[in-house]
């Protein structure tokens, strides 16, 4: 049942909210349905969706990364920086993806190698991360290297660039999530973090990955958006952490880890860029858009939550127990779980086995 | 006996080595008016602290506290300035808040989300829900003396939002430590399976602590708006990650069960008084973001390795070896 429902229900909430989209946009503005918005609408989500995929690898170990748009923040100001210290554009661009690198690195190894629940310490270092942001950058806009202008402008094939770029990041996720080991692991280790451990593979290790990933590809998505503005500042990608974590959500991933697919994220992302876009092109103040995307994250997180149960009432089976979720386990971290020493995991056990 | 008692004599310490950095570095931090305003803040820091000690006991978290803390902050700004009395001022916004706790409350125990998906969605409902209302950026000034006194005046010598901060704590710590109510919190954040067991409805535990939170949130904002006599929407900002520093910082275990008031009043000082001494070295606010994130891990690595090293803290670990004695 599980995996029946962790497939067809998103295909089914996300297929029938891109059609009420489609039609309810078409209807506010006739300029939505033009493919010359539908492709600019997307292109200016491809940062969005690049942290999101990463963000989804994080989620399906069971944990969660709320520093995202500060290290999208800080990647663009150290490249502006060593752009400006004379390094060649590319060169410049290595150091924002390696400095969004090593920001996952510092999440990852505080979450696997100490244990601590990933929702606290990426809180902490999105503040730290930002902070360094300012730091680096003075807090003053950086211009970007002019190189960078045919990764923000440019077009292959009229697709354009950042869309390129995304399509491009996906594709590699997904045969790496879908067609490896390293992916049936990330999935094996938020479904079951102990079979893994007794397999013998390093939990600790695909924790730390799937935290480096997000950072990494964070740093990513802060040269595409920094070549898409021309500029590079500190304050760039504030509230992307709600955004993309919305995105996953609407996509279909649980918070505890093991289910969610790619698929999902991606047309959960082109779902909400195109709910943004169509607000926008009817003149919706942005506020309300962050009202609707609030709404959109609650309905669908209730919706994944109680569709099955719902269903199965319908057909009139009553083998099929309802959610079993009676405490938010969520706060507790089962990507950290098996760096725990015995005493201190022991609550942390109870609860999670409670929830199974 | 329920929390790491250690916890709170390394805060003690390290606040008084911060005081006497300052006392040496800035003697002028310790002008009576600046000692004022740092009381005034640390005690309304404290009741979000406190708040914040109610859900991370539960085992939940709420970072949608900035939102409601923002909304309350407007509501009460609006309903001094329409001439309410201000006790009506206070009742009007902590109901307020304590609806918008609600919110969360029946997404995380009625609807079963889990607390950081909900409590995002409400983050973003409330504030853009605020702005939409309130139709744009809302700035209300002016508030008449009467209101302002709650955040500028003084009671006996004390300033108001001290007196207040101090009742509310001493009945947050006698209903957490002595109360039967205050204990639910502890057992359904140690072990929701034995607290469901022993008869403990867990879900309502669950919920009233994220209505209190809001309660307690909304209280803070009265003041804040009082003490600054205007209030704006995005006043909210910095206080769901304050929140959490608060309450990490004070020892409260991120997975459920421990923490106490003890904790939350020395962390509230701790932290107050370090984002304080950023303000009067005339630095960007955000540094005082970045040292908040670099105390939550501080907080959470020194309690990671304490419970390594001994499975104990240093004052537990005294006493157990002082029983073991008397054991002999």
């Amino acid at each position: 049942m599980r995996a029946e429902t962790s497939r067809v229900l998103p295909a089914v909430i996300l297929g029938s909210l891109l059609l009420a989209t489609v039609v309810v946009m078409s209807l506010l503005s006739p300029r939505f349905l033009a493919l010359s918005n539908i492709l600019s609408a997307l292109s200016l989500a491809a940062p969005l969706g690049i942290i999101a995929i990463g963000m989804t690898v994080v989620i399906l170990i069971g944990g969660i990364d709320l520093s995202v748009g500060s290290i999208l923040a800080l990647s663009t100001v150290s490249i502006g920086v060593a752009a400006q210290a004379g390094l060649p554009a590319w060169l410049a661009a290595v150091v924002g993806l390696a400095v969004g690198a090593g920001c996952g690195l510092v999440n990852g190894l505080l979450v696997s190698r100490l244990g601590l629940p990933s929702i606290v310490v990426t809180i902490a270092t999105m503040a730290v991360f930002a902070g360094l942001a300012l730091a680096v950058s003075g807090g003053s806009s950086l211009p970007a290297p002019a190189e960078f202008t045919f990764l923000g402008f440019g077009r292959i094939a009229g697709i354009p660039m950042p869309l390129v770029v995304w399509l491009l990041v996906f594709v590699v996720a997904l045969i790496a999530i879908s067609g490896t080991r390293y992916g049936e692991h990330i999935y094996a280790l938020g479904t079951n973090p102990r079979a893994l451990r007794y397999a013998g593979l390093h939990d600790r290790r695909l924790t730390a990955s799937a935290f480096v990933l997000s950072g990494l590809l964070s740093g990513l998505a802060g040269l595409v958006f920094m070549a898409t503005v021309s500029s590079a500042k500190s304050n760039f990608g504030q509230g992307y952490e709600l955004a993309v974590v919305t995105i996953v959500v609407v996509g279909g991933a649980a918070l505890t880890g093991g289910a969610g697919t790619l698929w999902g994220t991606l047309l959960a992302t082109a779902v909400i860029a195109l709910i943004r876009n169509g607000l926008s092109i009817a003149f919706v103040p942005s506020e309300v858009q962050t009202l609707v995307t609030g709404a959109a994250l609650i309905v669908t997180a209730v919706l994944y939550q109680w569709a099955p149960a719902l269903v199965a009432q319908l057909r009139g089976r009553r083998d099929v127990p309802p959610p079993a979720v009676t405490e938010s386990v969520t706060v507790t971290d089962p990507g950290s779980e098996p760096a725990h020493p015995p005493a201190a995991s022991r609550r942390h056990t109870t609860k999670k086995e409670t929830m199974q | 006996m329920y929390s790491d008692r250690s916890s709170q004599f390394s805060i003690a310490g390290f606040l008084v080595i911060l005081l006497v950095a300052l006392a040496i570095a800035a003697p002028r931090f310790f002008d009576p008016r600046n000692l004022g305003d740092l009381g005034t803040t640390t005690a309304i820091a404290a009741i979000v602290g406190l708040g914040a000690l109610f859900v991370i006991v539960t085992g939940n978290i709420d970072v949608s506290a900035g939102a409601i803390y923002g909304a309350s902050a407007v509501v009460a700004a609006l309903a001094a300035n329409a001439g309410l009395p201000t006790p009506l001022v206070i009742v009007v916004a902590v109901a307020t808040g304590a609806a918008l706790g609600l919110v969360n409350a029946v997404l995380v125990t009625l609807l079963k989300l889990p607390s950081i998906i909900a409590t995002l969605g409400t983050s973003s409902l409330f504030t853009g829900g605020l702005i939409a209302i309130t139709q744009g950026g809302l700035w209300v000034v002016g508030l008449p003396d009467g209101f302002t006194w709650l955040g500028q005046g003084s009671l006996l010598g004390v300033s108001v939002p001290i007196v207040v901060a101090v009742c509310v704590l001493a009945i947050g710590a006698f209903a957490l430590a002595r109360t039967r109510f205050g204990r639910r919190f502890y057992a359904v954040g140690s072990n929701p399976e034995a607290a469901r067991l022993a008869g403990i409805r867990s879900r309502a535990v669950e919920g009233s602590a994220f209505v209190i939170n809001g309660a307690l949130l909304a209280l803070a904002a009265t003041l804040t708006a009082a003490r600054l006599g205007q209030a704006q929407n995005n006043i909210g900002a910095s206080i769901t990650i304050a929140a959490i520093t608060i309450a990490v910082v004070a020892g409260t275990s991120v997975f459920g069960g421990t923490g106490t008031v003890l904790g939350i009043v020395l962390a509230a000082m701790l932290v107050q008084t370090t984002t304080s001494a950023l303000t009067f070295f005339h630095l960007d606010p955000l540094w005082a973001q970045m040292t908040q994130g670099l105390l939550i891990l501080a907080a959470l690595i020194l309690s990671v390795v304490q419970r390594r090293r001994s499975g104990l803290g240093l004052v537990p670990r005294l006493l157990r070896r002082k029983e073991a004695v008397d054991a002999r």
